[in-house]
């Protein structure tokens, strides 16, 4: 596996190579899946636990992250869940639902300051050593099924949903930047609020 | 109903833009690591060497914080043990002068207030071969900025220096523009009984110290260095350590700089070309890959706590020298004064300013903001302004450096 050194600049670097460090990758998991395809009520419950770690040792000291030691890699998300769910109430209406849980992902966290040669430096953390806060996020929708003519030009439907109907502010990434000798911290998502929508099907 | 269409839409792509978006994390769930910064550089020049420690802080905090009673040592190959003594805040200097000797290693060991103990791997003494000056040119640079640059110049036959870093230590005098022999004091006389209004009285004394010359100094604090991997010869040809532009307030009249080369070992180049990464700004799309920035000093009991900083020994050549403003510049203006001198003459009474007739402008001027007296005001048309003063740095040039002169100085 390829991972970064420590400082590794990617934008307009021609010499990319010379940034990155390759080290024994260890990856192993279990996922679990549960389906139920008759009924009323159907649907299936996922759940995966998977780990995806690395280790960069060098007795180089730019060419070792975390003391040498195994550490997550950037993909490192243990748990997965995933839930779908329909309910038929009457031939023409039914109810789903939708739920989705990650672990967040690994990163690294500016964690002080310090003086060294008469300049501040910002010390960071072990090679991701935290985790942005955990994924979830829960949609509902209901589904109006067009009439049940066999002689019909197109077989249409409705459906009115709620993605994210809990409006949890899910963190798709956080960062840190140094602006002016002080370091911010940002963290950038997607859909933080629910978001309502209706559409109209048409299936010929 | 296509009007409806475009709103929806609309309204749709509206929603991703204002739910799509990069805002402040909260600072507060950061989490901080308390750890140990060494800074030591130990060199083959045969002076009282010096090692600081210090530890990080918070984010938010601006306060650096000294490792205090700490047990310093430097342990050589040969047995011998150099012993540090704490003379200031978390600044250790060794307790005898020594120089490090080539062919032997070098470790340091320390023992913090709480127990811990810290090492550094076995350094040796890197190549002592080069040869190196200091030249200075006037010249405008590529900002078309006139002004002075200090290069360093360097060559090693036996091609085995190859890593260079650059240190320098300024030193220049300041002459106080608006300094005056005298100093003006005031009294202020708040009587109670019976009531009759304060009055305040200002006089002055002839000065009891220096304060029209002194001497300022600064040290460097970017990361200057370069290797001569690349080149046919180990050579080092007018590298740029400083460039002072002709409005510079450092070379007004007499300066001086302190040029060291410290050749060092491959790793440490490293380590600073990695730390210097870190020392410029960023912006969202120029991210650099965040880390800890090893060094080679460690916790002895703790392999993976982590510990800031370096232990070098280093070959260190230096090289000092003075010009004036002139030598360079015999017929331009001189750069302006670090800061703005406006002379004031401030009311002894005026009970408009402060709303009570206890505190005389001039007196608090004087006492609270440290103004400097610089001359008498004409008594006949300003009765009430008595004296001329100026803001301290103007008049007392101890605000910006010491009176004492160095002893290396050469007028």
């Amino acid at each position: 596996m390829l991972d970064y050194k420590v400082g590794a600049e990617l934008l307009l670097n021609t010499a990319i190579e010379t940034e990155v460090i390759q080290g024994e990758g260890v990856a192993y998991g279990l996922e679990f899946l549960i389906r139920k395809t008759k009924g009323k009520l159907n649907g299936w419950l996922g759940y995966s636990y998977s780990r995806s770690l690395i280790k960069l040792d060098s007795k180089f000291n730019e060419e070792r992250v975390n003391n040498g030691n195994l550490f997550p890699s950037n993909f490192d998300k243990p748990h997965d869940i995933s839930l779908v769910a329909n309910y038929k109430l009457t031939k023409r209406y039914s109810f789903s639902a939708n739920f989705a849980y990650q672990t967040g992902r690994p990163v690294t966290y500016p964690v002080g300051k310090y003086i060294f040669n008469g300049t501040e430096y910002v010390s960071y953390s072990n090679r991701n050593e935290f985790r942005i806060p955990d994924y979830y996020r829960l949609d509902i929708g209901f589904n109006i099924e067009g009439n049940h003519k066999i002689k019909k030009l197109a077989h249409s439907f409705w459906n009115i949903s709620i993605y994210n109907v809990l409006g949890r502010n899910n963190p798709y990434s956080v960062f840190f930047v140094t602006e002016n000798n002080e370091i911010k911290a940002y963290k950038s998502t997607i859909f933080s609020v629910p978001i309502p929508t209706i559409t109209y099907n048409i299936k010929f | 109903m296509k009007k409806v269409y475009t709103y929806i839409i609309l309204g749709m792509s509206s929603l991703f833009f204002l739910h799509s978006c990069v805002e402040p994390f909260e600072k507060g769930t950061l989490h901080f690591e308390n750890a140990l910064v060494i800074e030591a550089t130990i060199t083959n020049e045969l002076k009282y060497q010096e090692i600081s420690l210090s530890r990080t802080y918070r984010l938010e905090d601006d306060k650096k914080p000294y490792e205090i009673n700490a047990q310093v040592t430097v342990l050589d190959a040969a047995n011998n043990t150099y012993n540090f003594q704490e003379i200031d805040s978390g600044t250790y200097r060794s307790t005898a002068k020594f120089a490090v000797l080539p062919n032997r290693t070098y470790e340091l060991a320390i023992t913090t207030s709480d127990g811990k103990k810290y090492g550094s791997t076995a350094k040796e003494l890197t190549s002592a071969n080069a040869a190196f000056n200091i030249t200075t040119k006037k010249e405008t640079n590529a900002k078309g900025i006139e002004g002075i640059s200090i290069y360093a110049n360097s060559f090693d036959a036996t091609n085995s220096s190859k890593y260079y870093r650059y240190t320098y230590e300024e030193t220049y005098k300041i002459i106080a523009p608006n300094w005056s022999p005298l100093d003006a004091f005031g009294e202020s006389y708040l009587p109670t009984v019976p009531n009759p209004p304060p009055y305040h009285e200002v006089y002055t004394r002839p000065k009891t110290q220096e304060e029209r010359v002194c001497y300022g100094t600064s040290k460097s604090n970017t990361i200057l260095q370069i290797d001569t991997n690349l080149l046919t010869e180990d050579r080092v040809d007018n590298f740029l350590v400083l460039f002072l532009p002709i409005d510079e307030f450092k070379i007004t009249h007499r300066y001086s700089i302190l040029v060291h080369q410290l050749i060092e070992s491959p790793e440490v180049y490293s380590f600073y070309k990695t730390l210097d990464k870190f020392s410029d700004s960023e912006n969202v799309f120029s991210q650099k890959q965040q880390g800890f920035v090893p060094g080679n000093v460690h916790a002895v009991d703790n392999p993976d706590e982590n510990v800031l900083g370096y232990f070098e020994v280093s070959a260190v050549a230096s090289e000092r020298i003075f010009f004036n403003f002139e030598d360079f510049f015999p017929t331009a203006d001189k750069p302006p004064y670090i800061t703005e001198c406006n002379i004031i003459a401030p009311d002894l009474d005026d009970y408009s300013l402060f709303g009570s007739p206890d505190f005389s402008p001039l007196i608090t001027q004087l006492f609270f903001y440290h103004f400097k007296f610089v001359d008498f005001n004409d008594p006949r048309n300003n009765p009430n302004n008595p004296y001329f003063i100026v803001r301290r740095e103007c008049g007392d040039c101890t605000a910006l450096g010491s009176n004492i002169k160095p002893s290396f100085w050469i007028d």
